[in-house]
Formats: structure tokens, C-alpha cells, sequence
């Protein structure tokens, strides 16, 4: 019982810590608006074909873009929600020395991201709900979410190694140059290369597009996928652990 | 003469020292417009007849040259503003620390753009390099002066960079014309005239005055309104917010 306690506090804590900044809540909200309602705008109500494996779906472009760019600002918001959860960790060595355990300190940390994963992917369909739906939602929303965890830990990973400045420009500029450039359905493979198969955003926006336009998902993909997953878990779990264990007054 | 030449000195040194602009010129700008290029080929020419690969690369690069001229304006006056109050104070007149962060600003954005059209021209050739360069050139030093507007009323460099950068997008996305999008308020972008001039000088090698004329009206504005914002910035204890 007194872990849940523990745990409670914690988060509630780092809570208060990382949105006191106004700028996340600005973003929170700002950048889903922004980016799903440009993406519907700019881009034409005509139908395209679009090949995935070896059929053609049909999709009408301002759907196929609304749809994908909610993919990318989840990621977005993830990976810069992620890199604060461990730039904003100056406290830890006293919360430590109050009695919080390790796993107390880095479950809680883990459990406010997870939340906000949630949050942004539902505010986030919420906004698209209104201008258009994917075919199959479950699926949808799975995509996404696997999106949103793959960069939130990637997030973590950028806080380690980076400053603010820098950090902050990579969590925005990475998921938007993978999922928009290098995994669009309207890029041509051919043009992009083999390599873009080891970005984080490669086999998320696989689900997505399937789950957009109806198809049927690949095991294989999600297998992948999940493997990304676990393996980009263990790497950051790792880096935050390290954080925590070796972080003195 | 002596002192401003001192002051632009010290701007353009002050640049290159910061290790994040030399990594934004280095794999800032080829990514830039290497993005834009793939990005505009790739897509379906039967839903996008008049958007083509040359085209791609040339919004690239004007994107990359404003993008990178207006960070500098932006970071310039931010990390500066107490530096300039203490230079006041020694004796430097407001005036000619004013001209010699905007003449630093121009230098750098002169050197971005001669840079900028190299990495374009391995994608593609420029029909006339001297137009292509004065476009981008006067490109980026208005949104130098965009950046020094915005660094002057957000003086926080994490959040005054995300309103460039979420701007400047915007005027690429909507202002440039790449996608066609019906309303008369994006021909009042700043980038749209830029644009439409480095189009035709990238693809024809020809200048339309009267673009010419909005963009020179553009920049004398934005003059106008930072060296308001500036000297109102380096003269109070804060900036406005």
C-alpha cells in the first residue's frame, strides 16, 4: 500500500514539475490543432491510389493526409514530453534521500508518460474525428500509440545525451522528417531506400495506413513493431535507471 | 564607422561560434533541401500537375535560408540584450549598435544564401544564379528581422525558436503556393512574393518587379517594427511579456 502511496505523490509531482512550463501546455494543445487542421486544408479533396504491398487503395488525399499527420504529432508531442520527463530530474537525489526508492522514482516517471501518450493520442483523434474517420479505429489507435511510445522513448534517450536547445529540435524535427517524408504512403519507396525500414515511425505507419484505409494488418508488422517496442523499453529503462542510481546532490 | 565595423565583427564571430548553427549549416541545410526535392518528386504529378522536383528544391532552400537567418536574429538579440544595455553604457551610441547587428545580420545572410544555392545546385542547375542569390539574400534578411521581432517579444530561446519555426512553416506550407489553397490571405505572407521570385529566377532566370517591389516594402516594414522592438527590448530591465 505504501508503494501506491509512493507512487501517487510521484507522479503528482512531476506533474506539477513538467507543466508549470507553459510551453508544453501550449504544445499539448496548440500542435494538434495546428498540424491536423493544416494538413486537412492543404492538401486537395481528390481521390489517390495509393500502394500498399501489392494492392491499390483508393482514399480521397485530404483524408489519407489528416489521418497520417495525426501519427506524426502524436509522435511529436511524445518525443518532447519524453526528453523533459528526464531533463527535468534535478530533484531526484532528494526526493531519494526522503525515501523514495529507485523504482518508485523511475515508475512514476514511466506512469506520468504513458498518460501523456494517452492524452495527446486522444486529444489528438478527437481533433480528426471531426474532419474525418479511419476505416478501422481499434487499429488506428494501436498504430498510433505504438508511434507515440516508440518516440517517447526516444524522447528519453535525447534528454540523456542532449542539451534543451538541441534536444528540442531533434524531438521535433525527427518524427517529422520519418513519418511525413520517409514513411508517406505518396513518397515512392524507391526514392527513399531500404534504410528508412530501421526508423522508429517505419512500422507504426504501416498499422496506420492499413487501419486508414480498411485492410487487413500484417502479423508480421506488429510482431516488428512490438519488438521495436520492447527493445527501445529496455534501452531507455536502462538510460533512466542509470540516471537515477548515479544523479548526487 | 570604426565603432560599427567593430560591432559587426563581433556579431558575425559570435555566429560561428555557437557549435548549433555550424551543425544547423551543415546538416541543416542539405536535409532541408534534399527533403523538399524528394518530397515534391515523389508526389503523384496527377494530383500535383505544377509542382515539380526543381520546384521542390528551390522552396527548400529559400525555407532553409529564412529559417536560418531569422534563428540568428532571434538568438542574436536574446543572448545579446544585456550585453547591448552594458555596451550602451560604455559609450557605444544606441544607433550603432542597432546598425551593427542588422549589417551582421545581412553579412550572415549573404554567406547562408551563397552556401545554400551550392547545395542546391547538386540537385538542381539555377537558370540564373546573381537573381536566385538577391532573392534569397533579401529573403533572409527580412526574416532576420522577423527573428530580431520576435526575440525582442519573447526573449526565451526555446520559446521564441518554436514561434519561428512554426511560422516559417507555415509560410512555406500555405505562402510559397506549393499547394493550392483558395484564399487572398496567403498572398499576404511574407514569403509569398520571395517565392514566386525565386521561382521564376531558379526556372527562367527572370525577376518580376512588382514581387521585387512587395518584398522591398516587406523588409523595410519588418525594419521598422524590430528596430522599435529592439531598442524598446535593450532599454527596459525586461522584454515586453
Amino acid at each position: 500500500m505504501k508503494n501506491l502511496d509512493s507512487f501517487k505523490t510521484l507522479t503528482e509531482h512531476y506533474f506539477k514539475q513538467i507543466f508549470r512550463s507553459r510551453l508544453l501546455v501550449v504544445l499539448m494543445f496548440f500542435l494538434p490543432l495546428y498540424f491536423i487542421i493544416t494538413m486537412n486544408v492543404v492538401h486537395p479533396e481528390r481521390p489517390i491510389m495509393i500502394p500498399i504491398g501489392d494492392v491499390l487503395a483508393m482514399e480521397i488525399l485530404s483524408d489519407l493526409a489528416t489521418m497520417t499527420v495525426v501519427t506524426v504529432v502524436v509522435s511529436l508531442l511524445c518525443g518532447v514530453f519524453g526528453f523533459f520527463v528526464i531533463k527535468e530530474s534535478d530533484i531526484d537525489p532528494r526526493l531519494k534521500i526522503v525515501g523514495f526508492s529507485d523504482f518508485e522514482i523511475l515508475g512514476s516517471k514511466l506512469l506520468l508518460l504513458s498518460g501523456v501518450v494517452l492524452f495527446t493520442t486522444a486529444f489528438s483523434f478527437l481533433v480528426m474525428f471531426y474532419l474525418t474517420v479511419p476505416e478501422n479505429i481499434t487499429w488506428f489507435l494501436i498504430g498510433v500509440l505504438l508511434a507515440g511510445a516508440n518516440y517517447s522513448f526516444i524522447g528519453i534517450l535525447a534528454g540523456f545525451f542532449l542539451k534543451r536547445l538541441p534536444g528540442m529540435y531533434l524531438m521535433l524535427f525527427m518524427p517529422t522528417l520519418d513519418l511525413m517524408l520517409f514513411q508517406s504512403p505518396m513518397v515512392d519507396r524507391d526514392l527513399v531506400g531500404e534504410w528508412v525500414k530501421y526508423l522508429p515511425g517505419y512500422n507504426p505507419m504501416r498499422v496506420v495506413l492499413r487501419a486508414s484505409l480498411g485492410l487487413d494488418q500484417e502479423m508480421r508488422t506488429i510482431i516488428y513493431s512490438l519488438f521495436y517496442l520492447a527493445l527501445l523499453f529496455a534501452i531507455s529503462l536502462f538510460i533512466l535507471y542509470i540516471k537515477i542510481k548515479t544523479k548526487r546532490d | 564607422m570604426i565603432e560599427i565595423r567593430d560591432l559587426i565583427k563581433v556579431n558575425v564571430a559570435a555566429f560561428f561560434r555557437r557549435p548549433v548553427n555550424l551543425a544547423l549549416i551543415v546538416l541543416g541545410i542539405p536535409s532541408v533541401i534534399y527533403g523538399f526535392y524528394i518530397f515534391m518528386r515523389a508526389l503523384p504529378d496527377f494530383i500535383f500537375p505544377e509542382i515539380s522536383a526543381e520546384m521542390g528544391a528551390a522552396t527548400g532552400t529559400l525555407f532553409a535560408v529564412v529559417f536560418l537567418v531569422g534563428l540568428v536574429g532571434l538568438f542574436q538579440i536574446i543572448s545579446s540584450l544585456e550585453a547591448d544595455r552594458r555596451l550602451s553604457i560604455s559609450g557605444f551610441s544606441m544607433q550603432n549598435i542597432l546598425i551593427g547587428r542588422f549589417l551582421g545580420i545581412f553579412i550572415i545572410s549573404t554567406l547562408i544564401s551563397v552556401l545554400s544555392l551550392g547545395v542546391m545546385s547538386y540537385w538542381v542547375l539555377a537558370e540564373s544564379y546573381s537573381r536566385a542569390f538577391l532573392v534569397l539574400m533579401l529573403s533572409g534578411f527580412m526574416y532576420g528581422m522577423i527573428g530580431v521581432l520576435i526575440g525582442s517579444l519573447v526573449p526565451k530561446e526555446l520559446e521564441a525558436s518554436l514561434i519561428l519555426i512554426f511560422m516559417a512553416d507555415l509560410d512555406v506550407f500555405l505562402g510559397t503556393g506549393v499547394f493550392e489553397f483558395e484564399s487572398a490571405v496567403v498572398e499576404y505572407f511574407p514569403l509569398h512574393s520571395p517565392s514566386i521570385l525565386l521561382r521564376s529566377a531558379v526556372l527562367n532566370g527572370y525577376l518580376d518587379n512588382s514581387h521585387l517591389l512587395v518584398l522591398g516594402v516587406y523588409i523595410l516594414v519588418f525594419l521598422y517594427f524590430s528596430s522599435l522592438a529592439f531598442k524598446k527590448a535593450s532599454s527596459d530591465e525586461e522584454g515586453w511579456f
